[in-house]
């Protein structure tokens, strides 16, 4: 086998046993890597109806065919489990030397189940497993755990993938960190911290065979071209935090809570007068040659990376506008391991509530919108869960049906993932991504806003025809995903799915045409929904939360546009249609004949819902 | 050599005189710099006289004559449309991708990067 090593590690951290088993080649064709075959391997492993935070809920890490092969922005890696934070799948990417590091571990996928009687630690080494004690780490930020284990280890290329202080309390937004980047959406941290299991620890020296190597290296090397084009402009000179003042400008931009869609204040946080003021330096993850990421420094000379979605959540959706407040924030989310967009989203919810008398303790706290010594100080409580912390460590959800009223009107998520920093009202073919996406509120499982800031729709308008697009801009993401590709290159192809078939075949072998690749991608996306269907999922889990359907765009150039449900009930039919999903949503029989999902049931009842992939 | 801006203040002086608009008054437009175009041309806004009936291809050649600095990164050599990667909104609400499309006086277009991802 080329590209892959055909192989999967599970450990069991209750009996401290690891044992390896065979991946099969027609799984790996079917789901690919990364994203897909984590989501395949899911549905396989985790028993249905599972709790998050059971031992038997798995704990997957997957790498995909394109990893180390030098094709640029391809050192990426799968975090999947089920999300603490929705109950659904959560799936998250992370990247750079990590990545590298699992591939060479000779297999292609960890699967952790089990939960450690005391904090542990995992190293895989020469491809034998030891589970450490890590009493000594507890505590430690995910920086500080690379640091120490290297130093244990006296081994300075070790790669390690840690959990923070947030993990160890199990935090339903907490991260899976490594190198500064973030498995970050839905909590898999808080799995990995319920489990026990501090750290990941790896060294490897197996590559897998690439079929093709010199016609990798060509391909390699136009890629790269590419992407030093001005078609990445924007990654490689400003970064992501270019989106605020663009964002701003066209009244898309969440702020206080969704209550406005512009930021008064947001020129002091624009990219571009970071850019000016507080630029450090440029970094990049390894493989890559975008190098996206912008350190900027803060007063006491610190650097920090930041991106859009953390300049936004800590910052405009806060109400905080100085530069060295969302700065810092975003430090104490690093050093605690917790995702930024639901730490914003989090403590926006929280400052409503005090400011309309819901929650006396987050005003006594100090949480109001506007106000940095709030959040500075919240963050780090709610790691811990100590006082008003453990209520916010439950997400915007969770802690709005605790508090009752009409808080959970305010709670700004979709299927209990924290809403991402584009405003659905102003970017209405987003709305509909958002509302039907398998994650929740997720900007990145889609590309659905691309629709809307590309003028092929209009963006203050809806129509059934949106759900065309969303399961389009869904499939591309889920290949992208899966091979893996970083998306910040996706505008270098000109044909994609027939480039990436290309570059897919000549690292397997395969014969893989683009279609094929389409219906992979397709695969992938209606197999999450197989799986939040066996979960529990509902028709009106599908949805958006009140305040956006019932309050118009408040400030900027679209003020007084809506969306109302009339509107999102009619894209949902369309995506639903074009997904060949039954008018409540389900996966129907056919569309698992037709993915080739479906295997008939032993006992010979008929169900919608797929039997375990024993095919592939 | 008389710059735009020159005829821009002398036909606002006949204007203002006459009481009225001249004919083939020209087009009057804003533009905003985002992103990379902002941080090149270290300006957020630069306003544009255009002939009547002016399209955004002749807004971008405009433009292009008053800062050079954009001609490769963010207007595409031929200094006729936008390079790739970026992307063009009129007033904030429009993404105009037909370089033929008009411009009508008092028109905010802004130039900013095709890539919203973020």
């Amino acid at each position: 086998m080329y590209g892959f090593h055909g192989r999967l590690l599970q450990i069991d951290l209750t009996s401290g046993k690891s044992s390896q088993h065979e991946l099969q080649e027609s799984r790996l064709r079917a789901f690919l890597g990364g994203i897909g075959l984590g989501t395949s391997l899911l549905y396989d492993y985790a028993p249905p109806g599972v709790e998050p935070f059971s031992p038997d809920n798995p704990l997957i890490f997957t790498s995909a065919p394109l990893v180390g092969t030098g094709l640029t922005t391809t050192a990426k890696f799968g975090v999947i489990t089920k999300s603490p934070l929705t109950g659904f799948i959560g799936d998250s990417l992370s990247s750079s030397h990590f990545a590298l590091e699992l591939k060479r571990t000779g297999v292609d996928s960890l699967v952790i189940t089990g939960q450690a009687a005391s904090l542990v630690y995992i190293l895989i080494s020469d491809q034998k497993v030891e589970i450490r004690d890590a009493a000594h780490l507890r505590g430690k930020s995910p920086n500080e755990t690379q640091a120490a284990i290297r130093a244990e280890l006296n081994s300075p290329t070790i790669r390690v993938a840690a959990i923070g202080v947030a993990g160890e309390h199990r935090v339903r937004f907490a991260t899976i960190s490594n190198e500064g980047r973030h498995a970050g959406r839905g909590g898999a941290g808080a799995v990995m911290g319920s489990k026990n299991l501090k750290a990941i620890a790896i060294c490897g020296d197996r590559v897998p065979l690439v079929c093709d190597s010199d016609g990798i290296a060509v391909i390699a090397t136009r890629l790269r071209q590419r992407s030093l084009s001005s078609l990445t402009d924007k990654y490689r000179n400003i970064g992501t935090v270019a989106n605020l003042a663009v964002f701003n400008r066209l009244g898309v931009l969440p702020a206080h809570n969704f209550q406005q869609s512009t930021f008064d204040d947001a020129e002091a946080l624009s990219g571009e007068t970071l850019s000016e003021t507080n630029f450090a330096r440029r970094h990049g993850c390894a493989s890559c040659s975008i190098r996206c990421e912008r350190l900027f420094k803060s007063l006491n000379g610190e650097e920090q990376r930041l991106e859009y979605e953390t300049l936004f959540a800590l910052g405009p959706l806060c109400g905080i506008k100085e530069p060295e407040a969302v700065l810092q924030a975003a430090r104490l989310c690093d050093q605690y391991g917790m995702d930024t967009i639901s730490t914003g989203g989090t403590l926006a919810w929280a400052m409503e509530c005090a400011e309309k008398g819901l929650l006396p303790e987050a005003q006594n706290f100090g949480l109001c919108f506007g106000r940095p010594e709030g959040i500075l100080s919240a963050i780090p409580i709610i790691a811990a869960r100590q006082g008003l912390g453990a209520l916010l460590a439950e997400g915007s959800r969770r802690a709005a049906l605790e508090i009752g009223g009409d808080s959970s009107d305010w709670a700004m998520h979709v299927k209990g993932l924290e809403l991402p920093g584009y405003e659905p009202r102003g970017l209405k073919t987003l709305a509909l991504g958002l509302a039907v996406s398998p994650r929740g509120a997720c900007h990145n499982r889609s590309g659905a806003y691309e629709a809307d800031f590309s003028g092929e729709v209009d963006r203050l308008q809806s129509d059934s025809g949106r759900g065309a697009l969303v399961a389009a801009s869904e499939d591309y993401a889920a290949v992208l995903d899966s091979l893996i590709i970083c998306k910040f290159l996706r505008k270098c192809f000109t044909d994609f799915y027939g480039e990436a078939a290309e570059l897919l075949n000549r690292v397997t072998g395969w014969d893989c045409s683009a279609s094929e690749l389409g219906q992979i991608g397709e695969r992938i996306q209606v197999t999450k929904r197989l799986f939040n269907q066996r979960e529990g999922w509902r028709p009106q889990d599908d949805w958006l939360p009140p305040r956006l359907l019932s309050e118009a765009l408040p400030t900027g150039v679209a003020q007084g546009v809506a969306l109302t449900a009339t509107e999102l009930k009619e894209m949902i039919r369309g995506y639903y249609e074009t997904r060949g999903l039954d008018e409540n949503g389900l996966v129907p029989l056919k569309k698992l004949r037709e993915l080739e999902l479906f295997k008939p049931p032993a006992d010979g009842i008929k169900s919608c819902q797929a039997t375990k992939h024993d095919g592939y | 050599m008389n710059t735009p801006d020159d005829y821009e203040r002398a036909l606002q002086r006949w204007e203002e005189l006459n009481g009225h608009k001249i004919k083939n008054d020209p087009v009057q437009c804003t533009v905003e710099l985002f992103g990379m175009a902002q941080l090149l041309a270290k300006t957020k806004t630069i306003s544009l006289a255009l002939p009547q009936d002016a399209t955004l291809s002749q807004l971008f050649f405009a433009l292009a004559e008053r800062l050079p600095i954009l001609v490769g990164r963010v207007i595409s050599p031929e200094m006729n449309k936008l390079a790739s990667g970026c992307a063009c909104n009129v007033n904030g609400l429009e993404f105009v991708r037909n370089p033929t499309a008009k411009v009508k006086a008092g028109d905010k277009v802004l130039i900013l990067s095709a890539d919203a991802g973020g």
